[in-house]
């Protein structure tokens, strides 16, 4: 009588393993209607079947008059659509930067800010503010800053007692710190009047600063970074075993573990630079698709990365339609992302109790 | 826990030593310049009053736009502590030679630079808001008056004009009333030349202040100026939140371009010239009406842009209903009116060079 629960139990264990690997699949592909839908959303009164319409002129299915079609080039292509694949890009860096992390370090807590990355670009950013560089000097300083911080931790973590995790946390923490400090320095040298609430904008995160070709140049590393870090999803597997189970089956640990935060920290600082700070999406989106397929990174990782994609998307879509001021999108991902948070942590208490 | 006790006695025995051991060295180090006994009193807003010597030489301002109004009131030279864009300013630096070297009033975090006030001694102080209540009995305690105001409304502009012109004093009570009285006189004018504008004709203006997406509603200084000049602020309503009255915040924000888009108005006035410039040539703006007629303009800049906190308000409406409204407002010679405020009430002539600067600014 025994047997017929256990054939149940390893039943429902298959169909869930087969039903996880889907998952990623699912989300990737449930990101092109809610691109499409992303793109009928804003304050201009825009019926969704305009953009249908002028995606058939696209492809030459439909004639629209050359004005009709500019306007609506202007509104969708030039206005809507680098947000929208802003907020793909970022919210797919930061969420598989953050699984991977988390990964790396064995810690669920861990979020892609833990070396410092999020504390040297803003610190980057703030200075090109106050020297009045313009954008494009600004992100490439806050690019630079970040990995700087980056670079500071290990640096730190490699003169006390080589690169462990625990030296590695703890030189984030000194790098984080340092890079904090610095940024408060610049903001108390700000002009209180000019300068100081541009800082404070971005640092509390905008995709509207973010135009089609920067969005190219964005694209190509970020798109590499996440799909690489995606496809380490096995080798993060093996390490989770322990250093030493990983190394007998001739993973070479060191190396994966540098790749893997070098990789992290650079679509990081990469989509910080563009975005400004957009917090708790690399800290929550793991935890949601843990939820979802459980703790294989094979499976983590691709679906972080699909989830963050459409957790921004959705996040921008109310930041710049919920109402007449243009709420930065940090704001949005906090109050959206607490509640969700606080449901997870519901969920999973039992495992961590 | 007794040791933690111990320690924060100590610490607190530490404090309250170094209060009183420096409480006095002020109060002798005030002493000794103590002003003339002579003092009076200005009372306003039913609710102020600030205790004031018989005449003021030494004034201190936190308050960007009061520089200017301090200028005009002919105590220029009596500024001993000043703001970052002041010291900046061309025509500023022109009016009041030495500006530029002056200190700050604010420190870099905002906050009033206390210690260099007490070694500065204003006889008054300027802020756009009172002091936190530690501050302001330090202040008391070393003789500077403070002056806060109502902002943000063209009345309160031309009243804290007046009130300005008692608290200095002298010559400056005069040309506050010459003041009132050429604003009024503007007012009369463009009122006069837009009588007979029909409400279908009325200009639809967007203004950039700050940044190009920042911009104002009702109730703002920004709103006041466009109706004397006759013209619609597209954004008027748009930061109205179900009648919840007065208790509201300020009437501006950064909005999105869609917004702007949407609202499609005649003419686009940014604040800075380099927003301006950045609405001219960001393609997401390309297919406003306003962008495509070049009718992006950069507001006038004298002492200060003449749109914000300064007298300079006075021309504001006039320049807006020339450029909106040139058929109609014929009569009036902007570039001598200019010339005419300036040298009236700064004492400033302006060359063509500099007119052009002011009307239509550069940077």
């Amino acid at each position: 009588m025994t047997a017929p629960p256990r054939a149940g139990r390893l039943a429902t264990f298959a169909s869930f393993a087969t039903f996880a690997s889907y998952w990623p699949w699912l989300t990737a592909l449930a990101l092109i209607p809610a691109m499409a839908f992303a793109l009928t959303l804003g304050r201009y009164p825009l019926p969704a079947a305009e953009v249908a319409t002028f995606a058939a002129a696209l492809v030459g299915l439909v004639e629209l008059p050359a004005d009709r079609f500019d306007a609506l080039w202007n509104l969708i292509v030039e206005i809507r659509l680098p947000r929208v694949l802003a907020a793909v890009l970022v919210g797919s860096a930061m969420a598989v930067a953050g699984a991977a992390f988390q990964a790396v370090f064995r810690n669920p807590l861990v979020s892609p800010g833990l070396l410092g990355v999020l504390g040297g670009a803003s610190f980057g950013a703030a200075l090109g503010m106050t020297l009045a560089l313009d954008w494009p000097a600004i992100q490439a300083l806050s690019f630079v800053m970040g990995l700087a911080a980056v670079g500071f931790g290990v640096l730190v973590a490699a003169l006390f007692g080589g690169l462990s995790i625990l030296m590695l946390v703890l030189g984030g923490v000194i790098s984080s710190g340092l890079f904090a400090a610095l940024l408060s320095i610049v903001k108390y040298l700000a002009d209180p009047d000019d300068t100081l609430p541009t800082i404070v904008y971005w640092l509390m995160g905008s995709l509207a600063l973010a135009d089609l070709d920067q969005i190219g140049w964005l694209a190509a590393p970020v798109v590499a970074g996440v799909v690489c870090l995606a496809l380490m999803g096995r080798l993060l597997d093996a390490l989770a075993m322990g250093d030493d189970e990983a190394r007998s089956l001739g993973i070479p640990v060191h190396l994966v573990r540098a790749a893997v935060i070098i990789l992290a920290t650079l679509i990081s600082a990469l989509t910080v630079s563009v975005a400004g700070m957009v917090g708790w999406v690399g800290l929550i989106i793991p935890h949601i698709a843990r939820l979802l397929v459980g703790p294989a990174n094979h499976r983590l990782l691709p679906l972080s990365a699909g989830l963050g994609a459409l957790f921004l998307l959705a996040c921008d879509a109310l930041a710049r339609s919920a109402a007449v001021t243009e709420l930065p999108i940090g704001i949005v991902t906090e109050l959206v992302g607490i509640p969700v948070f606080l449901l997870v942590l519901h969920r999973v208490r039992r495992g961590w109790a | 826990m007794t040791l933690d006790l111990r320690f924060r006695a100590a610490a607190l025995l530490c404090l309250v030593s170094l209060a009183l051991f420096a409480r006095p060295a002020n109060v002798a180090a005030a002493d000794l310049d103590a002003p003339t006994p002579l003092t009076r009193t200005v009372r306003y807003y039913d609710d102020r009053e600030l205790t004031l010597p018989g005449t003021i030489s030494r004034v201190a301002t936190a308050w960007e736009a009061q520089n200017a109004v301090i200028a005009m009131l002919g105590f220029g030279p009596a500024i001993v502590a000043t703001t970052r864009f002041a010291r900046d300013m061309p025509a500023m630096r022109d009016l009041i030679p030495g500006i530029e070297g002056k200190p700050l009033a604010l420190t870099g975090s905002g906050d009033l630079d206390i210690e260099g006030l007490l070694h500065l001694k204003p006889q008054v102080l300027f802020t756009t808001r009172p002091p936190p209540p530690a501050q302001a009995a330090q202040l008391a305690r070393a003789g500077i008056a403070v002056a806060t105001f109502r902002s943000n409304s063209i009345a309160a502009l031309v009243e804290r004009t007046r009130i300005t012109g008692e608290i200095l004093g002298g010559v400056a009570v005069d040309r506050a009333r010459r003041y009132q009285a050429r604003f009024d006189d503007n007012v009369a004018r463009v009122c006069q030349a837009l009588a007979g504008l029909p409400a279908e004709r009325r200009i639809r203006v967007y203004h950039a202040v700050g940044s190009p997406l920042s911009t104002s509603g009702r109730p703002s200084l920004n709103q006041d100026w466009m109706d004397l000049a006759g013209v619609d602020n597209v954004a008027e309503h748009w930061f109205d939140s179900g009648g919840s009255g007065s208790s509201r915040g300020p009437a501006a924000a950064t909005v999105s371009i869609e917004q702007v888009l949407a609202a499609d108005p005649d003419l686009i006035i940014a604040m800075r010239a380099s927003d301006a410039e950045a609405i001219r040539q960001d393609p997401k703006w390309r297919r406003l009406r306003a962008v495509r007629d070049g009718r992006v303009l950069a507001n006038p800049r004298g002492l200060f842009w003449w749109g914000r906190e300064t007298t300079e308000v006075a021309l504001q409406f006039l320049w807006l209903a020339k450029v909106a409204y040139p058929a109609l407002t014929a009569d009036i010679d902007l570039g001598a009116e200019t010339r005419r405020f300036y040298a009236d009430f700064f004492g400033l002539d302006l060359d063509d060079r500099q007119l052009n600067e002011f009307l239509s600014p550069g940077s």
